[in-house]
């Protein structure tokens, strides 16, 4: 008998989501590694998406940008104690959650897919995290610096341009209250690119405090208390090659370093608070036990 | 040579970098991976903005929502009076702030249904809006708004809502003409704590610190006479813009007025509050060498201060006229 456990994978536009369930899907695949959930088979499932996913990152090429309708992918896993589970999630885009923040609406379908999830994973680029930056303190910077003070009309407000943290708390509200909320749900939050902030030599649970102190507020005193986790996650251990005709910069040496290892499990790595390993399923085990 | 044609397509189709110059999501032209591509065509069966469930829209809130929020959890409601340009926004925002940079005093933030609000006040004094100088957007006539924040003094402890009342400062000041007119401002009969702005600036100015003290003055006045003291509430005399008197040949004169001002109110009001007390914020100051949210945590320390529950009022017992009525209940 296979025990369904299905789990939410959030986050705002290219924030790692896509790379993760690649990274995922080859780690499960590819027996190397000690994980806490493993391959079970490919039974009563289209592994088409993940096949494709999981080919670009072990090329280590950039992933094409999720749109359209969500795809609802599944894995069948079993746990070290031999339980069979059948993990289903969906690969929803990063606009359908910005969407949230900026509209103040959910298409249908995306509500009909959150509802019932009993877990979410939520990632945050740990690299790429907008703080609010007051008018005062950058004016007063490029004075000292002796720089020209940038002349121009005002700016409307948009709500893009909401601090990262600020978007990432309303987001997990908006999970958590009526219409979407479902009831309690452990929450995994991933900070991706880990590799790119881990020499700031910090642990997860720090830079969450240090880097996203609203979010770290929430967390601790909002209303998921003890129901949540905080993970450094590195799923490509550097940059991968874009996308053909992308102007993004990429450290070819990355890639390189990228392709050279023999195991493409050597390119992940998961930070806790208190541990390193390789095992991607950590936090999935955890959100679904 | 000729410039060359600055490139503006972008494969994302929501980006309008043609139009604005900027990355859709936020990134520099260079990090953005699809600035530079020939867009994707759509698909016509893909449901790009489908007709959407509504979320809550992360507005101001009504007053009308405020005894839901009190029945379910204890709560603070706040109302911030001054005339117009005092400094209301700029303390939202200022608040708001310090949130984002940590606790603030003894409380952290747990949620908030109104994100979106916050961050609309605090635009115009951020970076992003391409401003020179910090402005904050004065709050428009019409009914009054609720800014809310669900606060926590410990891990684990229950929640203390926080529901900060906004309405312009021109409908406040309208009641020194017509103290009756105190009954159109509901949040102040309901609120524990009113906050009393005095505006730095003006206080500075020697021509306008008279009217300044004056119309606030009146301003407490009509409210006690509009009958819209409970006793219970505590009064907050916050001087904002105090970064403003560094520097100021006025500053002493005008800190004294401030000094003079509060002994007053307390000679005439004491009664009429169960605390009065003093504050000198800046909560969003204009330059960088002054530190942002001096005496916010302070001012939201006294804010979050438990209220004393009202008296409950006993009907008055009746003494029965008659000596058999007068018997204890065993002996009637």
């Amino acid at each position: 008998m296979r025990q369904e456990r299905s789990i939410v994978i959030c986050g705002l536009p290219e924030s790692g989501k896509t790379t993760f369930l690649a990274a995922l899907w080859h780690l499960v695949t590819a027996h190397d590694v000690d994980t806490h959930l493993a391959f079970d088979s490919l039974r009563d499932g289209d592994q088409t998406h993940l096949n494709n996913i999981v080919r670009q990152w072990r090329d280590a090429k950039v992933q094409a940008r999720t749109s359209g309708e969500p795809t609802l992918l599944s894995m069948n896993l079993r746990d070290r104690a031999g339980t069979k589970l059948r993990l289903t999630f969906p690969d929803l885009s990063g606009e359908s959650y910005r969407r949230m923040w900026e509209d103040r609406d959910c298409d249908p379908e995306v509500a009909k897919v959150l509802a019932g999830r009993t877990g979410v994973v939520l990632f945050v680029h740990a690299d790429r995290i907008e703080r609010a930056q007051w008018v005062v303190d950058v004016v007063g910077w490029m004075r000292r610096l002796d720089l020209p003070l940038e002349q121009g009309k005002p700016i409307k407000w948009h709500p893009r341009h909401a601090p990262t943290q600020v978007q990432v708390v309303d987001l997990l509200q908006l999970l958590h209250r009526p219409p979407l909320d479902v009831g309690p749900r452990r929450l995994a939050i991933a900070l991706s690119a880990w590799d790119k902030v881990e020499a700031e030599g910090l642990t997860p649970g720090a830079f969450l405090a240090q880097r996203l102190p609203l979010l770290h507020q929430y967390l601790e005193h909002g209303p998921l208390a003890d129901r949540w986790r905080v993970y450094g996650v590195s799923a490509q251990g550097g940059d991968y090659e874009p996308l053909e005709g992308s102007k993004s910069q990429w450290s070819r040496e990355d890639v390189e370093r990228a392709r050279a290892h023999d195991k493409p499990s050597d390119r992940i790595k998961l930070t806790s608070d208190v541990a390193h390993s390789r095992d991607l399923t950590e936090p999935i085990a955890w959100l679904t036990e | 040579m000729s410039g060359a044609v600055p490139v503006t397509i972008c494969a994302n189709p929501a980006c309008r970098v043609a139009e604005t110059g900027r990355c859709v999501e936020g990134l520099s032209l260079e990090q953005c991976s699809h600035y530079g591509r020939p867009p994707i065509p759509k698909d016509d069966s893909e449901t790009t903005h489908a007709e959407g469930i509504a979320l809550s829209p992360g507005d101001r809130l009504s007053l009308d929502a405020a005894p839901e929020i009190m029945r379910a959890h204890e709560t603070r409601v706040i109302a911030v009076l001054g005339p117009r340009d005092a400094g209301k926004t700029s303390l939202i925002a200022g608040l708001f702030g310090l949130f984002l940079d940590g606790p603030v005093g003894g409380w952290a933030f747990a949620g908030g249904r109104t994100l979106r609000a916050f961050e609309i006040a605090c635009h115009d004094a951020r970076a992003a809006s391409k401003r020179q100088a910090p402005h904050f957007e004065r709050t428009h006539r019409g009914p009054a708004g609720l800014y809310q924040l669900s606060l926590s003094a410990r891990a684990g402890a229950p929640l203390v809502e926080l529901l900060i009342a906004d309405r312009a400062g021109e409908e406040y000041l309208e009641v020194t003409d017509d103290a009756a007119a105190s009954k159109d401002l509901p949040e102040l009969p309901r609120a524990d704590v009113i906050t009393l702005l005095v505006d730095g600036k003006r206080l500075l100015d020697v021509g306008a610190r008279h009217n300044l003290q004056g119309d606030l003055a009146l301003m407490l006045q009509a409210i006690h006479d509009g009958d819209a003291l409970t006793g219970r509430q505590r009064l907050a005399i916050a001087l904002t813009k105090h970064d403003e008197f560094e520097g100021s040949p006025q500053k002493e004169r005008a800190e004294r007025d401030f000094d003079e001002f509060v002994a007053r109110t307390r000679n005439r009001f004491s009664a009429s509050f169960s605390a009065i007390e003093s504050f000198r914020l800046v909560a969003s100051p204009g330059t960088d060498t002054i530190r942002r949210g001096s005496g916010v945590a302070e001012l939201l320390e006294f804010w979050m201060r438990p209220t004393p529950p009202a008296a409950l009022k006993m009907p008055a017992r009746l003494v029965p006229s008659r000596a058999f009525g007068r018997l204890p209940p065993s002996l009637g």
